[in-house]
């Protein structure tokens, strides 16, 4: 037993390696001069400098584009949390005709290749209220998140316990008090889940906010492909704007991954 | 099911909203505001990252100055560019006033009616195209209109090591003899391990290399009725000659078939070959000490041999859905005229000959009268708008010679048949 | 079924007449409404754009009235080479891909599951890479992978070996973008496989421990058997996922060295974006779509047969 475990924390340790290498590697080069990020043996001992953050500070409005993504990602999440509960819950407790297409349409949703719904995309916007504007970006988002929030709440409701609800309906309360009280406590590992996947989804999303977006809501990602410019690709500023919108999600899973696992283990992929 | 059919009628309403054509009246309106008018407003104009966005951004503030309109230039990186252009620019978006693009793009945003036509502008604003370089005014035109302003020019030089090479080759047996010279398998004294390279990877810049041996040799890309001629005895031959240099010869990398731009540069400038058909943007990264220590001292540029050089120029339009137009076509007059030379100083290399030729301007850019003299007898891809397919077809055929999956013949004669089905298809040679 | 005992219950608590009741007959519904509508308006617009366009000539002379060829455009992708030589590489990049990040995910899960010591630490930090800005993975990737100063190109000269040009090497590149997608997406199939793993019942070991059953043929005979439920679904959201990738091989390879990595979704932008044709782009979507929706119908069906 104490054998297979050692190679169980050996494994796990080499597969830490390789998944935190990479990211580690995109920090570091940040804070490099470009001569020592181009050495070959690599530099390992050297002075940091944040002289590539504030390329990134004075070339780029980089606390405003921050903030947008910021306010995209919270609206977009929590829209979707809002309508994709509301919706799961109706599909986790009636008897809906058609599940079995209602969960083929949320996965034929998550399939369909964004690429070609770039410009009916753009062309519905610009008529109903304009781009280059957050809500318009939030909307999109929330089109994607959407689907896959439903199929995790539904997956989630289902299997928490309806005589709880049934018992406080026999008490009185009403089908809107029974959720309120009972159910949304219940389900606070469930919104964990889907509001990381939700909010990942939001924070990274490049397309879309490329397409969608002039000067006015412009996103981080957006910004850190400007720095692949016509001639060359400016590695500095790439990386630290790569490590600058790496770090907030980080932070957030920190913060919620106890509820992630809880979520996921409770039913949310079931 | 009733549902159902409102939302197909919902769907279909949206649709044909969505291909409404443009309408030409907004042109007409925004013409007959008069000049006062367009003095506050803001133009927004798209650019790529770099060198475009650099200098035109830091133009901005000048023009202003000098006009009271002012500039938002909007970055979008290399790779997303041309998407999100397009997609603003079919989707009509009214925010968008001036565009950038390659000036091979110019005729399929011409024909789809993306930009505007500039003829009654300049006409109005006494403006002509004559300080233009001839050959770049060719690039904007479509059906002898004129779309777009040309901004930035690029094109090719022969760049080599003059402490190896004290008369660079004027023709291309004379280049071959020399990349033999200078290739080890060949001539085990030589410094270099290649003689040259060539810009193989499969896209568009390598057609574009590839056209100045097929153009020198005699080669033309059309007919006078347009009917695609690159399987021609001269045809054969560029491709035979570039095909032996990598397959038979083996005086290029063999790994050449990766090369761009980047590539071929930092073969350059690592000593690993001894001359190079590059773009004339490598002339400021080799020059630079800190970017190219060992070569830095040693190089020196001249025309291609042969001197049929390709260039492309990024071009300057207005958008047809754009609301500022009267403003729109200040600022693109202006940057390519007055507004030129302090473009130049900021970077580009502007198509205007007073602004290649200016002594000033030559002591911070020795490069400008290679530029001049290799424009003068350039050549340019067709103002087709079916050109990006076009492209394609040819990289493809390139691509299969250079990997020996077909001769040069075989490759350029399913390439040839493939551009007439193509401009059959789209009604070319109807009588 | 069980829902159904429950409406009575909960009308007869209510008493008739009242704007609640109203509200709770219909509540399935409205609940409903709001994501229908949000689904509707944004999502099946464009879809049914798409379907328009894939029956038109849309071409740049033809903008404005584009005329209707019929399923001509569908035709033509079915004797296109490209597509085809576009599905077979979708289908390593996705089938390889996944494969990897199932195995790599699952063993992951197995291990972590039985660590004692620094089990949430382990948890938090394997989760990291899926969270990662796919742009930004792409551009890591192409720094690390670099011929001239990539750190992968160093530590193979370390090992002796000779410095490759991966990224640009036709044999190499769509190996290494499959690479660069398990690296970041075996992140998700370990967390829900983990997950999976812990809302096991424990009888089931216990059982299989007191026959004596080997740590494999615990695996084999309990975990897996257990686990099929949690496994499919993982596979399925990660085949979505993965057949649609873009900005990562995109910024990457760009679909090269020629041709090498060019996979549906990269063909379709060439086709939309480079060519222009947006008609035949459209007709390979939904021929995208529609074989992609046939694998995961299958997958859901089974869902369905288990319970």
């Amino acid at each position: 037993m104490i054998r297979k475990n050692g190679w169980g924390y050996g494994y796990v340790s080499i597969a830490l390696i390789i998944f935190l290498f990479p990211i580690f590697w995109v920090m570091f080069t940040s804070i490099k001069t470009p001569v020592q990020a181009f050495q070959i043996p690599p530099v390992w001992m050297f002075k940091p400098t944040f002289e590539n953050y504030s390329i990134v500070f004075s070339k780029q409005p980089f606390l405003y584009y921050f903030l947008n993504s910021l306010i995209v990602t919270v609206l977009s999440t929590a829209l979707s949390l809002f309508v994709g509960t509301l919706a799961g819950y109706s599909l986790a407790r009636f008897r809906i005709r058609g599940q079995k297409w209602i969960s083929f349409a949320v996965f034929f949703t998550k399939m369909f290749p964004p690429i070609v719904l770039v410009v009916p995309f753009f062309v519905i916007f610009r008529q109903f209220g304009g781009t280059d504007n957050l809500y318009t970006l939030t909307l999109a988002y929330t089109s994607f998140n959407l689907p896959f929030v439903i199929w995790l709440m539904w997956g989630f409701l289902k299997e928490l316990p309806e005589s709880l609800e049934e018992a406080a309906s026999i008490d009185g309360a009403s089908r809107f008090g029974a959720m309120w009280r009972i159910m949304l406590p219940l389900a606070k590992p469930g919104f964990a889940v889907s509001a990381i996947f939700a909010a990942m989804n939001s924070w990274n999303e490049f397309l879309f906010a490329l397409n969608l977006t002039g000067t006015q809501a412009k996103t981080l990602p957006v910004m850190a492909a400007n720095f692949v410019t016509q001639e060359a690709i400016l590695w500095g500023p790439v990386t630290a704007t790569g490590t600058m919108l790496m770090i907030p999600l980080f932070i957030f899973t920190l913060l919620v991954q106890k509820h992630l696992v809880k979520g996921l283990t409770m039913g949310a992929v079931k | 099911m009733r549902k159902k059919m409102m939302l197909g009628a919902l769907t279909l309403l949206l649709i044909t909203v969505g291909c409404a054509p443009a309408t030409s009246q907004t042109s007409t309106s925004s013409t007959t505001n008069g000049q006062a008018a367009t003095k506050g407003e803001t133009i927004t104009v798209v650019a790529q990252s770099g060198v475009l966005y650099n200098s035109l951004n830091k133009l901005g503030p000048d023009f202003e100055k000098e006009t009271g309109i002012k500039v938002n230039v909007q970055e979008i990186g290399r790779d997303a560019y041309l998407q999100k252009v397009s997609t603003q620019l079919l989707g009509k978006d009214e925010g968008l006033d001036v565009a950038l693009v390659l000036n091979n793009y110019v005729g399929q945003f011409a024909a789809g009616g993306q930009f505007e036509d500039l003829g009654p502008f300049m006409e109005k604003n006494g403006t002509n195209l004559e300080h233009f370089l001839p050959a770049s005014v060719q690039s904007v035109k479509y059906k002898e209109k004129t779309y777009a302003m040309p901004l930035e020019l690029s094109t090719m030089l022969l760049i080599y090591r003059k402490d190896l090479i004290p008369n660079p080759p004027k023709t291309w047996e004379e280049y071959a003899e020399l990349a033999e010279k200078f290739t080890q398998s060949k001539n085990p004294q030589s410094p270099t391990e290649f003689g040259t390279t060539f810009q193989g990877k499969r896209g568009y810049t390598q057609p574009k290399e590839w056209y100045q041996y097929f153009w020198a040799m005699g080669g033309e890309l059309f007919d006078k009725d347009t009917k695609p001629t690159l399987n021609s005895e001269a045809g054969v031959k560029a491709l035979t000659f570039v095909v032996d240099n990598f397959r038979k010869h083996k005086v290029v990398p063999p790994d050449a078939t990766t090369y761009e731009f980047p590539e071929v540069l930092s073969a350059f400038q690592n000593e690993k070959v001894a001359m190079a058909v590059e773009w004339n943007a490598a002339y400021s990264q080799l020059k630079d000490q800190t970017k190219s220590p060992k070569v830095f001292d040693k190089f020196a540029v001249t025309q291609v041999p042969d001197g049929v050089s390709f260039i492309h120029a990024w071009s300057i339009a207005i958008n047809t859905a754009s609301k500022k137009k009267e403003a729109a076509y200040k600022f693109i007059s202006w940057v390519t005229n007055e507004g030129a030379k302090r473009y130049a100083l900021a970077g580009g290399v502007p198509p205007v000959k007073s602004v290649l030729q200016d002594p000033e301007l030559i002591k911070e850019r020795p490069e400008f009268p290679y530029i001049e003299a290799a424009i003068n007898r350039a050549k340019l891809e067709p103002n087709l708008p079916e050109w990006p397919s076009i492209q394609e077809m040819i990289t493809d055929g390139i691509s299969k010679a250079l990997a020996g999956e077909k001769s040069p013949k075989d490759a350029l004669d399913e390439t040839n048949a493939s551009i007439h089905k193509l401009l059959e298809s789209r009604g070319y040679y109807k009588k | 079924m069980r829902q159904n005992k429950m409406m009575p219950t909960s009308n007869r608590a209510l008493g008739k007449g009242s704007i609640l009741t109203w509200l709770d007959e219909r509540i399935r519904i409205l609940l409903l409404m709001p994501a229908f509508i949000i689904m509707v308006l944004i999502f099946c617009y464009p879809v049914g754009y798409t379907f328009y366009l894939s029956v038109h000539d849309w071409t740049f002379f033809t903008l404005t009235d584009p005329p209707f060829i019929g399923l001509q455009h569908l035709l033509n992708v079915f004797q296109d080479t490209s597509f085809y030589m576009s599905m077979f590489r979708t289908a390593m990049y996705v089938g390889v891909g996944v494969f990897l990040q199932l195995f790599f995910g699952f063993t992951l899960a197995l291990a972590v599951n039985r660590m004692k010591l620094g089990h949430g630490m382990a948890t938090t930090l394997l989760v990291l890479p899926m969270m990662v800005t796919p742009v930004v993975v792409g551009l890591m990737w192409k720094f690390i992978l670099d011929y001239n100063f990539g750190i992968f190109n160093y530590i193979l000269t370390l090992l002796g070996f000779e410095k490759l040009a991966i990224l640009s090497t036709n044999s190499l590149a769509l190996p290494s973008i499959i690479m660069v997608d398990t690296w970041q997406w075996t992140s998700f199939m370990f967390i829900t496989l983990l997950a999976g793993l812990k809302s096991l019942p424990n009888e089931a070991f216990e059982a299989a421990k007191i026959d004596g059953a080997t740590g494999w043929q615990t695996i084999r005979h309990v975990t897996i058997p257990l686990m099929k439920r949690v496994i499919i679904v993982s596979l399925v959201l990660r085949t979505a996922g993965s057949i649609k990738v873009f900005d990562q091989i995109f910024v990457l390879t760009g679909g090269g060295p020629g041709t090498a990595t060019e996979t549906t979704s990269i063909l379709l932008h060439r086709k939309a974006f480079v060519d222009f044709d947006f008609g035949y782009g459209s007709a390979l979507a939904i021929v995208l779509t529609v074989i992609v929706g046939i694998i995961c119908w299958f997958a859901i069906r089974s869902l369905y047969s288990e319970k």
